[in-house]
């Protein structure tokens, strides 16, 4: 996936510790995740229920977000969904990451031709545009949650690797880590030490943003078939159920799109106050 | 740079992505190992007898060394024989050359929307760095980036096409006009997304550019109006959002993919969403070629393109 | 000869408007037709603000919160517009070429920017006025050299663009910031030696800001010394070199090695540093580290005033009471 150079929102002008934001954008994503376990009784509406009597009833106080074409709650299957989407978007950030940061400090470490061929793979994967990537490797893999974690992981690792790899050429240059290894530690000890407290900082702040960016992969997968497939939830896959009542109902479509915006802003939050801290 | 220089940086440039172009092929034929099945059985049927497979086998060239079978996939890559879609009715090289202009079209009115709306908010939020205007600008543009394009696009679709008529409401044209005004809305939805990258690098752009030297040194040299802003402050803050291009092109080209299937346009997008639903193996493997080399050929122009503007670039 | 240019009463803030900070406060000076005016002092002394704020070309931050700068035009001093004085009358070199000069722009093209912008002048006249001008400033091979990019040629080289560039719009006054300061020592004497040249065929007035009171005694007439923000003594070279009325001018002669200065006897230094903008005590600003302060030098701020004696002006309480030459360099020397 396109790693760019400059995102808007990651400016740095403010001042201040960065803990207010933090803390709203995981309020926040906590009550949503929380909500998605008690879809039901939040809304007094059982969010599987299909009611063919009440079809597509508009947005009101006894149904929020209205209701869909088979009479099902539209705002309770909105919670319900974030219970599919913030966990796979949550680990198609974090999974990415992880691997990254072990091919990284491997390309940075082993200078010869393993670390060239992975920078030579990160160029690579960086060729594909990535809903490309995603849905060639869906459809090696089947449809599914799954595959798309293995399609996240697949492109978004490059970014990390580069950092990490960054992090690395410039610390073997520097005295200390040439005392620690003269002194015995071992590549693993180095890499726990000093590698990744510099390097971490940065990764935090990108994985924070990635979670956007993996939610909606994986959103517009489903939108697309070719992730969740009912009778799971998700919200790509509602917005895709409601299109073709776009015309009269247009709820059914539009409302899960907010939860996705919603994600969005509450983690932009958390990586804006997470960059606010680490720098100082 | 010389003329012949950077007729040379081109000319090396074009060599270095000869062996990428290479492997890009390797990889997707290198799809039909991975792709779970065995290809003679899907195109013969589960009822077929050992000798029909094996006689489908030794049709595909299946029994052949891997080597060989590459080497025939290059050739036939090279006379644009991609087989055919998994109905038979179709050649993919067809698909691609009907999806290809849709597509095109698409990325080319997405880009004009990317610039118009980057330039003239970078512009505005460059008057004043921290202001008002930078503050509100940077907000909206950070919301941005996180609107799913799809879901856009059906906003987009129920808010303006819907109620004014003035827009289809999904597929594609005849006539320039129809095909024009097809294009803007999903061209909208995706330029949405991609303008806010472009809108940071072009506006810390002008700031810098403004805050040089050279700028006051041109202002000291009596330059002023357009001529100031055009020769020392653009042509300056281009440099950089230049060389994100190719990554912005790529960013466009993977949202056409879901774009297309919101609008129903007919372009190579759906194309290969569409082959993914019907595991068209054919179809995919096709784009996936096209993709990957158009992406290539976009960062090679990108370099170029760099080179031409910014003359401190060396060969 | 009549005034050129004349300066004021300058003063720059900088910071909130509530607690604004002075980077230059109360700064005045005049240049005549033809002259060479140095302004001298060391970094954060307020030389380059000062010169920026005559273009209007300040720094972000930085704004002019009084005084009056004026330009002579048809006989009579006037307050002038930046925009209008910039491409007529007034023309400036900055101290880095490198970055003074637009990257993506060719050297011929740069050279003629502001008259074509102001004048319209044709592809063609901005063409061969470029060639003329480039080869004014003493480039080896104009035609070539025009059709460059400013990173393709030498320090010494790009800072004679930089010159043609200023020259462009016929100034009558040059201003030039530190114009030798980022190059070489040879380079330096060869631009020097330009500048000299230019200024005697066009008849130029120039302003030097340097910190390098070889390039002023070289080629200055007149000099204004300048002190966290003040200037403190201005006057003729010759007075200022050899009898300074200012105790601080008398500090940076004697920190200057001179061709008779004994190898071995290291250079005299002022104690102390120059304050910041911030932290400027009351009265004389130099007082605290000034060997004849009284008590009195921190009360009060006194104006550059003439001396008796002398024909230049200098702001010291004491320049009376020390009497005739007390301030004289070779007295001064511990």
């Amino acid at each position: 996936m396109v790693a760019l150079v400059q995102v808007p929102g990651r400016r740095r002008v403010r001042r201040g510790s960065g803990s207010a934001p933090l803390l709203t954008g995981a309020v926040l994503l906590a009550l949503l995740l929380a909500a998605s376990f008690a879809a039901g009784p939040l809304t007094g509406h059982d969010p599987a229920l299909t009611d063919l009597t009440a079809r597509f009833r508009p947005p009101t106080a006894e149904h929020w977000f209205g209701t869909d074409q088979l009479g099902r709650d539209v705002f309770a299957r909105v919670l319900v969904a974030a219970g599919t989407d913030l966990p796979l978007a949550l680990l198609g950030a974090v999974i990415p990451a992880l691997i990254g940061i072990v091919l990284g400090a491997l390309a940075g470490y082993a200078r010869g031709w393993l670390g060239t061929a992975v920078m030579r793979l990160a160029d690579l994967i960086q060729a594909f545009p990535s809903y490309i990537l995603l849905i060639v490797l869906v459809f090696l893999l089947g449809p599914g949650g799954g595959s798309f974690l293995v399609g996240a992981a697949v492109g978004a690792w490059v970014t990390y690797a580069r950092l990490v790899r960054g992090v690395v050429l410039r610390l073997r240059e520097l005295d200390y880590v040439r005392a620690a290894q003269a002194a015995g530690l071992g590549h693993t000890r180095v890499l726990l030490r000093h590698v990744l407290p510099n390097a971490l900082p940065q990764a935090v702040v990108y994985a924070a943003s990635d979670i956007v960016l993996a939610l909606s992969y994986l959103a517009a997968l489903s939108y697309l078939g070719l992730g969740i497939q009912a009778p799971g939830i998700e919200w790509g896959q509602m917005i895709a159920e409601g299109q073709p009542f776009l015309r009269n109902q247009w709820w059914v479509s539009v409302m899960p799109g907010l939860a996705i915006i919603l994600v969005g802003v509450a983690v932009r939050l958390i990586a804006g106050g997470l960059e606010r801290r680490l720098q100082r | 740079m010389t003329g012949r220089g950077r007729f040379r940086f081109v000319g090396k440039r074009l060599l270095q992505a000869i062996p990428l172009t290479l492997v890009l092929l390797l990889l997707v034929f290198a799809m039909l190992k991975v792709v779970p099945g065995d290809p003679a059985l899907q195109v013969a049927g589960p009822r077929a007898s050992a000798a029909t497979l094996e006689a489908i086998r030794v049709h595909l060239g299946l029994d052949q060394p891997v080597w060989l079978q590459f080497v025939h996939y290059l050739g036939r890559v090279v006379t644009g024989d991609l087989g055919t879609t998994a109905t038979g009715s179709t050649k993919v090289s067809t698909l691609i050359a009907s999806g290809t202009p849709v597509t095109l079209v698409l990325l080319a009115v997405s880009t004009v929307f990317t610039v118009l709306i980057a330039g003239a908010t970078a512009l505005l939020a460059a008057r004043r760095p921290d202001g008002l205007a930078d503050r509100l600008i940077n907000v909206v543009a950070a919301f941005g980036v996180g609107v799913p394009t799809f879901w856009l696009g059906i906003v987009l679709l129920a808010g303006v096409a819907l109620p004014t008529g003035a827009f289809p409401i999904g597929g594609w044209g005849d006539t320039p006009a129809t095909v024009l005004r097809a294009a803007v809305l999903p061209a909208l939805a995706l330029s949405v997304s991609v303008a806010p990258v472009l809108m940071a690098s072009l506006r810390s752009g002008i700031v810098e550019a403004r805050r040089s030297e050279y700028h006051a040194a041109a202002q000291a040299a009596g330059v002023r109006g357009w001529t100031l802003t055009r020769r020392f402050v653009l042509r300056n803050a281009a440099v950089p959002p230049v060389s994100l291009l190719a990554a912005l092109t790529t960013l466009l080209l993977s949202g056409a993919v879901v774009v297309e299937s919101t609008f129903g346009l007919p372009g190579l997008g759906l194309s290969l969403t569409q082959a993914a639903q019907n595991r068209d193996f054919n179809v995919i493997q096709g784009l996936t070629l096209v993709f990957s080399l158009a992406v290539v050929a976009v960062n090679l122009v990108g370099d170029v393109l760099v080179a031409l503007l910014d003359p401190r670039v060396e060969v | 000869m009549t005034t050129l240019l004349r300066i004021s009463d300058l003063v720059l803030e900088t910071g909130s408007a509530e607690a604004p900070l002075r980077p230059v406060s109360h700064v005045g000076f005049e240049v005549s037709h033809g002259e060479a005016f140095g302004l001298v002092g060391e970094s954060g002394s307020g030389k380059s603000l000062t010169l920026r704020a005559v273009t209007g070309l300040l720094p972000e931050g930085v704004r002019q919160a009084g005084g009056t700068l004026e330009l002579e035009r048809d006989g009579v001093l006037r307050p002038y517009r930046f925009a209008e004085a910039r491409g007529r009358g007034i023309g400036m070199i900055f101290q880095e070429p490198m970055t003074a000069l637009n990257p993506t722009m060719r050297v011929g093209d740069l050279v003629t920017a502001g008259p074509r912008a102001r004048y319209g002048w044709s592809r063609g006249t901005a063409r061969s006025r470029a060639l003329d001008l480039l080869a004014e400033v003493g480039m080896p091979d104009p035609k070539a050299q025009a059709r460059m990019w400013p990173h393709q040629l030498s320090g010494g080289l790009r800072q004679r663009v930089m010159i043609a560039m200023a020259l462009a719009t016929e100034p009558s006054v040059l201003l030039c910031d530190e114009p030798t300061t980022a190059l070489d020592v040879a380079v330096q004497d060869q631009i020097l030696r330009l500048l000299h040249r230019i200024r005697v065929e066009r008849g130029l007035a120039i302003v030097f800001v340097t910190h390098d009171l070889g390039v002023v005694r070289r080629l200055c007439d007149r000099v204004a010394v300048m002190y966290a923000g003040q200037v403190v003594e201005t006057g003729r070279v010759d007075d200022v070199f050899t009898r300074p009325t200012h105790p601080y001018s008398a500090g940076l002669l004697r920190s200057m090695p001179t061709p008779d200065t004994p190898r071995d006897r290291p250079l005299a230094a002022i104690p102390g540093g120059q304050p910041g903008a911030g932290e400027r005590p009351e009265g004389c600003r130099f007082a605290p580290r000034c060997a004849h302060a009284l008590p009195a030098c921190a009360g009060l701020e006194h104006a550059l005033a003439p001396v008796l004696g002398s024909p230049s002006r200098s702001a010291c309480l004491r320049v009376a009471d020390l009497g005739g030459p007390p301030l004289d360099r070779k007295a001064l020397i511990v």
